[in-house]
């Protein structure tokens, strides 16, 4: 009886373990076009202190690696634990597995009873390293899919960008707000969202430099005889050399 | 600078540049041989240092008043204002200093 307890333990244990690798795999693609996005506007256009926008993906990226590697780790234990269990082997093999995994199922219980509240709850979650906040798995689960969903097409211009670079600062901050202070993915994401606002504002500069150009162009047929000077040409050309055209990006398999 | 005050401003500048004018067609009518050089200079002065700089400001204006402020790049309205307030600041008692 007690096998079969500690058996549909593990079994539920894993069903946790799989959607945590599921999410984790989620929070990479974001990651992933994030990147790419960022990588963009990096080596297309001039940026101040270029060298934080990749510091800063990195530092998630690793992150992310090293917590969905201690969540591999888990999972294998399990099956060695769920095998020792099945095989009845000594119990002096079996318990210090299941002591390995006490904090575990600590969190895997707290984390039910976080989902079964109706408002947000932060004081009982626990910080374990390789799981998720139960916030951000509700975010990745839902929202978090969505948002993947909006970063399928390839951008066509600088207004494209811009939108995804919305869309980025979106699931950045609304995942930020979803983690407990102190969990390893707090501060590379707060890094992440930081770097983000800094690209959608150079994007937003690019975007605005061409507006002003042509509305200079404009100005400069309404009111050419009162304009004409240093000022007016002197904006033109410093807008001229802020204004790039947007790169042709190929998609891999595109032609 | 709000909209509003765009124009104050270039009641103003336009105001300075009218008076620096006034000053440079005295300055032209003087016939006396003695003080031609000096007046040569400072009419030259005048046109450098103050015209140069209130037509700068003139244009920031007619461009600033144009276009939305919001639509252009931070860089390019803080430029803008810097012409503006370099043309403003020419109408305390500073701009009595190309006449010394």
């Amino acid at each position: 009886m007690k096998h079969e307890a500690l058996l549909e333990a593990c079994e539920q244990l894993q069903i946790s373990l799989d959607v945590v690798e599921r999410y984790y795999g989620y929070l990479n693609e974001l990651i992933f076009h994030l990147e790419s996005d960022c990588e963009l506007v990096a080596t297309n256009l001039q940026v101040p202190n270029q060298e934080t926008i990749p510091a800063a993906i990195t530092s998630m990226r690793g992150t992310i690696q090293r917590e969905l590697g201690t969540c591999l780790e888990y999972q294998l234990r399990l099956k060695q634990l769920k095998g020792y269990i099945i095989s009845e082997v000594d119990a002096n093999k079996i318990e210090p597995l299941l002591l390995y995994f006490s904090r575990l199922f600590a969190s895997y219980e707290d984390t039910l009873w976080i989902c079964e509240q109706s408002q947000q709850e932060f004081h009982t979650e626990r910080i374990v390293h390789g799981m998720l906040p139960s916030m951000s798995l509700q975010f990745l689960g839902g929202e978090g899919q969505l948002m993947l969903a909006k970063f399928t097409r390839t951008p066509k211009n600088w207004r494209d960008l811009h939108q995804r670079m919305i869309g980025h600062l979106h699931w950045l901050n609304a995942l930020l707000e979803t983690m407990v202070d102190g969990h390893p993915l707090f501060y590379p994401l707060m890094l992440s969202s930081q770097a983000t606002n800094h690209c959608q504002t150079i994007v937003t500069t690019q975007i605005k430099a061409r507006t002003a150009l042509l509305r200079l162009e404009d100005v400069r047929n309404q009111l050419g005889h009162q304009i004409s000077g240093r000022v007016f040409s002197l904006e033109i050309l410093q807008l001229q050399s802020e204004v790039c055209p947007f790169p042709i990006v190929h998609k891999e398999g595109e032609e | 600078m709000t909209k509003a005050s765009y124009s104050g401003v270039m009641g103003l500048l336009l105001g300075f540049k009218q008076e620096h004018e006034a000053s440079i067609e005295r300055l032209s009518n003087m016939h006396d041989i003695q003080f031609e050089p000096y007046c040569k200079l400072l009419i030259e002065r005048i046109q450098t240092q103050v015209l140069d700089v209130i037509d700068d400001g003139i244009e920031s204006l007619l461009l600033l008043q144009s276009i939305e402020e919001s639509a252009l790049p931070q860089e390019t309205q803080e430029r803008l204002n810097a012409f503006i307030i370099a043309a403003k600041q020419l109408s305390g008692p500073s701009k009595m200093g190309v006449y010394e």
